[in-house]
């Protein structure tokens, strides 16, 4: 076991992967079982969530690492508040709400002035050391996790040490992490956890160096507008009535939004030339999933654009293909367009610093800062820490000190615990099978008809008759 | 191999061999069947005139066909629908329990009295049996008979009773349907076919029906299939899951009728908390709204507004009428009702989450057994739509305009307590697009002799041919009539 404190588990992070893969699986069971204590005992008089689960389930000790399943929180806790706090613009309420789910003291924060959650997030920054993380909800309600400045170091450490070089398997990066750019497929700023973690990158990687981000969009990605999308969405089919609780300021801000949409090619031109006149053929990272890559292969064709990093570049693609409709052929216009690159795949969430990349056997590996549960999915049950089992997926982020990481996860994965059979990359403790899905995409495939059901098919309605009348346009 | 196989019926034809397989990727609901592309051409009623044959019964021998149809979908010896349960308790969100009392009542759907009630209401009889004289000024009078249309059917399989339904509607209006199952119930429609081959192979309501079942979306079948030369009428179930892939086949000459997805709620005036024994009884009232059939269709209620107020008197009031709710579904009857290993994973993990928002909800119970969420405030969950397997939210309101703007045209029935509401807001309610307005505790009793979702659907499915008779001359506005009628004498 390398010299690291169980008292510091968020210092197993910076072991270089050959380490922290070589640590045998009694040393990280001890190691995780004293560091969930440690952070069990730390946060739970200070995380009120946390204080009520514990109480809850009368838990006031951790003796064993299964003892914590019981304080698995469902990412749906992290959007649990009531929508009306964000259309009636009570952002004092919701920042009583987060104020729930993290150590640092919210109560003298005063966001009575706030009238949009973009406004919102920039208070929180200006005045707290949170950075919250959003999600996109497709029916306009974001999920908000309140990630601390000391996490957000460890997401750069995180990505730094997804580049080692783990004994023969080929580097994911054909230089080191300083000289390649990151290519990001999305917009520069935001606040979701990719736009959060690149000003960290910038500063703690580029020496501060702007140019080494190049993003599609220079804009921001608006919380607001992805809340209000979705909203409208909901809204529109519900006809006038649901139309009401938008303020007319917000509405008038999603057309601001399409106006800036109406740039895209604009910012897609200028970004391809960034890559053209100082990275074409070069080694670069780029942040990006299958869809997006694929997007950005139909325009880069458009301007007679290929080949244009090197082979040796790291290309991220998300969870891979699952649950995305796309061309046959976009596999080989993505190919024609990065020059060679594979893409990796990589199993992450939002919760967990950095992402599993896929290893030379073809697996998710855990490494053991992350401490995996498998959950069985009716009962929520924990299935035994031995063998290989599948159920739901729940883990606990040791890095986290200033909330609750301990999070179920809605996905239906089998786990090898490691202890009976081990992986042909060689490395140590438990691995995730690629076959990775979410419990709510529906059994029976898509042919299932009822006769009950209501916005949700309506939003896809929706979609559907923009698409057929051929149109972009919104009717708001 | 799975063990379900699912034959294709034409025309009084039961075919099978040759087959493929279907259905979700769990194995024990998968099923075998023939490729509907390769029978393609015998599946059209072909030629159209080949529908005069239902058109000469008469509306009483329908009835005697059908009411013995009706003896035959005994499920204690119908071999046919027994298979039918088999595969629907596997795929279906309704347990084995209710199931079992679904496929035991199926048969009543047929009921003579009723399917005459139901003709007479929603069509007019002497329509279905002849030209009836709708207009007759002077000389001129006007003549109207339904004629039966060559239809497809796009069917939902949430409740098996769909499959009956579908078969009356069918007969009375005289048409040829084909019918494509969904894959959560392949089989049910397919055992009344089969039963009717049973009974009588040569009849003409036998002969003008058939069954099929491929993916929907096939475009090998659909695009041949669904052009004005083969079908006139499309009913759709289930909205865009199935509406998607018929629209790309739409033009005119297909009239398309979509009966699309719903739901449905309940407001309860502020007299049912006047005191314990009425909030007891209201609650017994809403239980059976939301927990009949597992809330599975379209008219289970599932938001549920209280007009108690939300000052704190209000909300105790609220919270312990969701106590009561909760446990009067737990005594609903199995047959009826019951709880499920589990959630639906989407709503559990949005149930799941609400213990995170301090205060701001509270649930009773929240799981397999179903649960109610009373929410702290006038608003309901944002994830109301997915409210199933016996999960209601009640929602305290101050006013009952709250409840009545919560309506739009996605809501279908709503459950009124008391009576009284009714004649105050049932025109607000329509406004605000409701369809359908019901006692408190009889959501789940829809009459069949009614408009459905605010559809007539039984007119729409007919052809309504109108016959004019003018006994007056026409070429009188011709001059020179009277000199050609000189030279002719």
């Amino acid at each position: 076991m390398p010299d690291v404190s169980a008292d510091h588990p968020e210092d197993l992070i910076e072991l270089a992967q050959t380490d922290i893969y070589a640590i045998p699986l009694a040393d990280q069971h001890a190691f995780q079982l004293a560091a969930l204590r440690r952070r069990f005992d730390d946060l739970v008089t200070r995380i009120p969530v946390l204080r009520q689960l514990a109480q809850e389930q009368g838990i006031t000790r951790i003796d064993a690492i299964a003892d914590v399943a019981p304080l698995l929180v469902p990412h749906s806790a992290l959007k649990s508040y009531p929508m009306s706090f964000l259309e009636r613009s009570r952002f004092d309420r919701l920042t009583q709400w987060l104020d729930g789910f993290t150590t640092y003291d919210l109560s003298a924060i005063d966001a009575r002035g706030c009238d949009s959650i973009d406004d919102w997030l920039d208070l929180l920054d200006a005045q707290t050391p949170i950075r919250v993380m959003h999600s996109t909800g497709t029916s306009g309600k974001l999920s908000f996790l309140p990630r601390g400045l000391p996490e957000m170091h460890k997401m750069v450490t995180g990505q730094r040490r997804q580049f080692d070089h783990y004994r023969d398997e080929r580097p994911l990066l054909g230089v080191p992490m300083e000289q390649a750019p990151v290519i990001y497929t999305q917009y520069r700023h935001g606040g979701m956890a990719q736009h959060r973690l690149l000003p960290f990158l910038r500063d703690e990687v580029f020496g501060g160096d702007e140019d080494m981000i190049l993003a599609t969009n220079p804009t921001r990605f608006s919380a607001d507008v992805a809340s209000i999308s979705g909203r409208l969405r909901v809204a529109e089919s519900r006809g006038e009535a649901g139309m009401l609780n938008i303020a007319p300021k917000l509405i008038a801000r999603r057309a601001a939004f399409l106006a800036d949409q109406a740039r895209s090619g604009e910012y897609l031109d200028a970004f391809f030339d960034r890559i053209t006149s100082r990275w074409q053929g070069r080694t670069v990272s780029v942040m990006g999933h299958v869809p997006s890559l694929y997007t950005l292969a139909v325009e880069a064709e458009k301007r007679g654009l290929s080949n244009l990093f090197a082979p040796d570049s790291f290309v991220a693609a998300g969870g891979g293909m699952k649950g995305h409709d796309l061309p046959d052929d976009w596999r080989a216009k993505v190919d024609r367009m990065l020059g060679g690159a594979p893409l990796v795949e990589g199993y992450g969430m939002t919760e967990i610093v950095a992402a599993s990349r896929e290893c030379g056997g073809g697996h998710y590996h855990v490494p053991a800062w992350h401490v995996p549960f498998l959950l069985d999915p009716a009962t929520g049950t924990p299935l035994p820490r031995t063998g290989t089992g599948k159920g739901r997926y729940g883990a606990i982020d040791l890095n986290a000190q200033t909330y609750w990481a301990a999070f179920l996860t809605g996905d239906e994965v089998t786990l090898h615990w490691g202890d009976t059979e081990t992986c042909p990359c060689g490395r140590i403790g438990p691995f995730l099978e690629k076959s990775i899905r979410r419990y709510t995409e529906k059994e029976g495939g898509d042919d299932k008809i009822t006769c009950a059901g209501a916005p949700g098919a309506h939003d896809r309605a929706l979609d559907f008759i923009t698409r057929s009348a051929g149109g972009e346009g919104v009717t708001a | 191999m799975t063990a379900f196989r699912v034959p294709l019926v034409i025309r009084g034809e039961v075919i099978e061999g040759d087959e493929v397989e279907f259905g979700g990727r769990d194995p024990a609901t998968r099923f075998r069947g023939p490729d509907v592309a390769r029978h393609l051409d015998r599946l059209p009623l072909s030629p159209p005139s080949a529908i005069a044959d239902l058109h000469t019964i008469s509306f009483d021998e329908m009835l005697d066909y059908l009411v013995e149809l009706g003896e035959r979908l005994n499920f204690a010896s119908n071999r046919h629908l027994q298979e039918a349960l088999e595969l629907t308790s596997r795929t279906s969100g309704l347990g084995r329990p209710i199931l079992e009392a679904v496929y035991g009542n199926l048969g009543k759907v047929f009921n003579r009295s009723e399917m005459r009630e139901m003709a007479d209401v929603l069509i007019g009889i002497p329509f279905l049996e002849g030209w009836v004289c709708t207009r007759c000024e002077g000389p001129s009078s006007s003549h109207v008979r339904a004629f039966g249309a060559r239809s497809l059917h796009v069917i939902a399989g949430n409740v098996p009773t769909i499959s009956a339904i579908t078969v009356l509607r069918n007969a009375i209006t005289r048409s040829d349907m084909i019918v494509k199952t969904p894959s959560n119930d392949p089989l049910t429609m397919i055992a009344i076919a089969r039963t009717m081959i049973d009974m009588a192979p040569d009849h003409p309501l036998t002969r003008h029906v058939s069954v099929g079942y491929w993916k929907g979306g096939d475009e090998r079948i659909e695009r041949r299939l669904y052009q004005p030369a083969n079908v006139e009428k499309i009913i759709a179930w289930g909205g865009l899951a199935s509406v998607q892939h018929i629209s790309k086949y739409l033009q005119p000459g297909i009239d398309l009728i979509t009966l699309d997805p719903k739901l449905s709620a309940t407001i309860i005036g502020a007299e049912a908390f006047a005191d314990e024994a009425a909030m007891r009884e209201c609650a017994r009232r809403a239980a059976l709204d939301v927990g009949v059939n597992n809330q599975q269709a379209c008219l289970n209620a599932r938001v549920i507004h209280v007009h108690t107020g939300t000052d704190a008197a209000g909300l105790a009031k609220a919270n312990r009428f969701g106590e009561l709710l909760f446990a009067a579904i737990q005594q609903l009857p199995a047959t009826l009702s019951n709880a499920v290993p589990a959630l639906d994973p989407e709503l559990a993990e949005e149930v799941e989450g609400l213990r995170y928002a301090a205060g701001l909800y509270r649930t009773f119970g929240g799981d397999g057994r179903g649960g109610v969420v009373v929410s702290q405030g006038d608003e309901p969950v944002e994830f109301s739509p997915l409210l199933s397997g016996r999960v209601a939210n009640v929602v305290p309101i101050d006013s009952l305009d709250t409840a009545i703007g919560a309506v739009t045209s996605w809501t279908q029935t709503i459950g009124l307590y008391p009576d009284r509401l009714m004649h105050d807001l049932r025109d607000r309610l329509a406004f605000q697009g409701a369809q359908r307005l019901v006692t408190l505790g009889c959501a789940t009793r829809r009459t069949i002799a009614g408009p459905q979702d605010g559809i007539e659907v039984l007119r729409r499915m007919c052809k309504w041919i109108l016959n004019e008779v003018h006994e007056d001359d026409p070429t009188a506005i011709w001059q020179d009539r009277a000199e050609l009628a000189a030279t002719a004498s």
